[in-house]
């Protein structure tokens, strides 16, 4: 009885464990999100950040994945530029897993697999952590019956209280959460951000699958922006923020930050209701018969031709390259040269190239 | 193929049940296991051993919501209540809505339909006239509840089909284990604290004290702190403890009278064990069919179908199938927890809770012949309430498919 309940307890206050990530040779400097926001320190929100800073000073990016932990290309995506990018000009900033709670935690009654396993051509591995797109409910509970937004302007679901993404700007000393929306603005002063991407992921069948959202003052990197990425063969919609829904990352540092703020959407068909296998398979592929059937149908617009993980991550890295490109034709002052881990090198053979295999 | 889990499992279910003759509960298992053992699960054991400690939270955290209800039961509490009521209020209307709070609240104040199941079963063994109303409130007060801290609990990640469950599992065992040993001290043959002799008026207030410590330590303390002191699964440890300690400082009259009313409740827990196991089965049959992609392949197929036919199709089928056996509706009712997303937790739990209660109706009103059954649910009224939380049910899920 006494050893249960001290394994319960120890259980309870053990940091969640977030996958390893190997630093490539352009990464400068790999800190915390605490320390940006000592309010996070030995909490699960913590999370490592990693940044990458040219010899030659120029414009500052905040990229942020897994601020939904199971919307893995935006993961993936970040983890690759850490590995493999190079950085001549500028900084980037990169929080591979913005949610490290939300990395630890799983949806209940979907049927997720536990991990996600890229595999190089020497047969060797490396898995990554499917989270939820809520914070750990042994981190951040009880919901409230009904959450509202720190600005009391908008309110919702119980559960949106630990959706990272409907709690911007945050709150100091609010949920934990809040808090590590709250680290993020931080970042975003404290270093003087130019332009923030919020890298996330939707079923195909949602309105916003392939899409790529942004503050109403963005709007002119995201034109040009869709219009190159078509140009590439990559396929995305651009939309405004809607500013009377609060809490989207996009809406919130466009608003109260100097920065440009970016939120894509690539499709998954994972994070969707019509998908009927539930194994990793889907999640790489993006092949599923019951998303097969819904296309047959028409009951979905547009039919999908790749949604496998390589084309989506492959569109997530074309839409931070390109737009950083667009951002330093509009600013020139803020120009960044960074080598990013090439897009179409991914899309047709796979992310293994620009992942260290050597754990 | 992402059909053969349903066609299998309900096969297995017929054959475990009718011609092997085994429980139900069983019988679920057994279609559960088999279901995905032959439909092609994928990571086979590491999905069942998740599977397994997200249902067995559930399971954990009701059988601790039914002691406590027992309790409350054996402390009076709701009998003390509608009797102080009918003395004092005359009005009938006034009457009847006094007592629909009272048996609201539970549900309300806990959201645990494993409450209103405990609930139930005390009015159950009522005479009013009403209480099938009342039946109606409580299971209301669950489904729409003001403060409804167990449904968070529940719905908060501890609930099955996968995941961090494995890790649950010790944290609830931790949790229920020690609620046993304070309030048992059958097992270990000595009381904690010696109990006090005190009116039997006491036992009113120490129920009330029981809500208020809950409202305090989950409601109260949570607005003035956002974060909580402990995670919350250890609050709830701290707050049975603290509400166990008081009924073991305030014991009314002999302690041996509370001992043999804790004797009761240990007897009354383990009547309640087949209920939690059918908990359990159908838990996992909802799993195993989310995890071999069976309900994906169902959505697919009625997103194929007109809505209307829906509707229709569900009010025909309750009304013809609960005319022919109210317990053969308990599938139909389980079914829309298959189409609903798992962000509208309301409608499983409705599932899965309400299954074991009907089923407990049902064998109660099958059991006795020739003569009034002892529960206030007559079979019309049990087929009438079947209906409409069956159209309930499905219109909530309805709602959501179109």
């Amino acid at each position: 009885m006494i050893l249960v309940i001290l394994w319960g307890t120890w259980v309870q206050y053990q940091p969640h464990t977030q996958d390893e990530i190997v630093a490539g040779e352009y990464v400068t400097e790999v800190t915390k999100l605490s320390d940006y926001y000592p309010g996070l320190l030995d909490t699960s929100g913590d999370t490592d950040v990693y940044v990458l800073e040219g010899e030659e000073e120029g414009g500052t990016i905040l990229v942020l994945g897994g601020t939904h932990a199971n919307e893995i290309s935006g993961i993936l995506a970040s983890i690759t530029m850490i590995e493999s990018g190079a950085i001549e000009k500028g900084k980037i900033i990169i929080i591979p897993q913005t949610n490290a709670s939300g990395i630890s935690n799983i949806t209940p009654m979907r049927g997720d697999p536990w991990r996600v396993v890229i595999e190089n051509e020497e047969n060797q591995k490396r898995s990554f952590r499917y989270g939820s797109r809520h914070t750990h409910p042994l981190d951040q509970w009880p919901d409230p019956v009904e959450y509202e937004h720190v600005s009391q302007e908008y309110s919702a679901s119980g559960t949106n209280a630990r959706n990272l993404n409907r709690v911007h700007p945050g709150k100091e000393g609010g949920t934990l959460t809040e808090r590590i929306s709250y680290g993020i603005i931080q970042i975003i002063e404290q270093e003087d951000v130019n332009l923030v991407f919020d890298l996330h992921e939707a079923g195909p069948e949602s309105n916003i699958a392939n899409f790529i959202i942004a503050h109403p003052d963005s709007l002119h990197i995201t034109s040009d922006v869709s219009l190159d990425l078509e140009m590439d063969g990559y396929s995305f919609n651009i939309d405004q923020s809607n500013l009377d829904f609060r809490g989207l990352s996009h809406r919130e540092f466009g608003e109260l930050t100097p920065a440009h703020a970016i939120l894509s959407e690539t499709a998954n068909p994972y994070q969707g209701s019509y998908f009927v296998d539930t194994s990793m398979s889907t999640i790489l592929s993006g092949e599923d018969e019951g998303y097969e059937e819904m296309m047959q149908r028409e009951k979905m617009n547009p039919n999908y031709e790749d949604l496998s993980l390589r084309r989506r991550v492959a569109s997530q890295l074309k839409i931070v390259s390109t737009s950083i490109s667009t951002l330093s034709i509009y600013n020139p002052e803020n120009e960044l040269i960074f080598e990013f881990p090439d897009p179409e090198i991914i899309n047709n053979e796979g992310l293994a190239e620009f992942l260290s295999f050597n754990n | 193929m992402y059909y053969l889990f349903g066609i299998i499992a309900i096969a297995v279910y017929i054959v475990a049940k009718y011609l092997f003759k085994l429980s139900p509960q069983i019988s679920l298992l057994t279609a559960a296991l088999l279901g995905s053992l032959f439909a092609g699960l994928p990571e086979f054991w590491y999905r069942w051993f998740f599977a397994f400690g997200g249902v067995t939270d559930i399971l954990l955290t009701v059988s601790l919501g039914i002691l406590i209800v027992i309790l409350l039961n054996k402390l009076q509490f709701f009998s003390t209540s509608i009797n102080k009521i009918n003395e004092n209020v005359a009005n009938r209307y006034l009457n009847i809505l006094f007592k629909t709070i009272i048996f609201a609240i539970p549900g309300m104040i806990s959201g645990s339909f494993i409450v209103t199941g405990m609930v139930l079963r005390s009015s159950l063994e009522f005479t009013e006239e009403n209480s099938s109303f009342l039946w109606f409130a409580a299971f209301i007060g669950v489904i729409s509840p003001p403060v409804n801290i167990y449904y968070k609990l529940l719905d908060v990640g501890l609930i099955g089909g996968y995941g961090f469950g494995g890790l649950n599992i010790i944290n609830d065992l931790a949790i229920v284990a020690g609620a046993l040993l304070i309030i048992s001290p059958l097992i270990f043959k000595k009381t904690v604290i010696k109990p006090r002799k005190t009116g039997s008026s006491s036992m009113f207030f120490i129920s009330g004290l029981f809500i208020v410590i809950f409202l305090i330590g989950e409601v109260i303390l949570r607005r003035l702190r956002p974060e909580m002191l402990f995670p919350g699964v250890i609050n709830f440890f701290l707050l049975f403890i603290i509400m166990a300690v008081v009924f073991l400082y305030y014991a009314n009259n002999q302690s041996q009278a509370f001992l043999e009313s804790l004797k009761v409740v240990e007897k009354d827990f383990r009547a309640a064990l087949p209920y939690l196991f059918l908990i359990l089965g159908a838990g996992f049959i909802i799993a195993m069919s989310v995890h071999t992609g069976f309900r994906g392949s169902l959505i697919i197929f009625l997103e194929g179908v007109s809505n209307i036919y829906y509707l229709v199709f569900v009010i025909l089928a309750s009304l013809g199938v609960a005319i022919i056996s109210p317990f053969l509706s308990l599938p139909l009712i389980a079914l829309p927890a298959l189409f609903v997303s798992p962000a509208n937790n309301h409608v499983y739990l409705a599932f899965v809770i309400t299954l074991p209660l009907f089923y407990y109706i049902v064998k109660r009103n099958k059991s006795i012949e020739g003569e009034e059954a002892p529960i206030c649910l007559s079979r019309t009224t049990s087929r009438i309430l079947i209906i409409l939380i069956t159209v309930l049910v499905w219109g909530n899920a309805f709602i959501r498919i179109i």
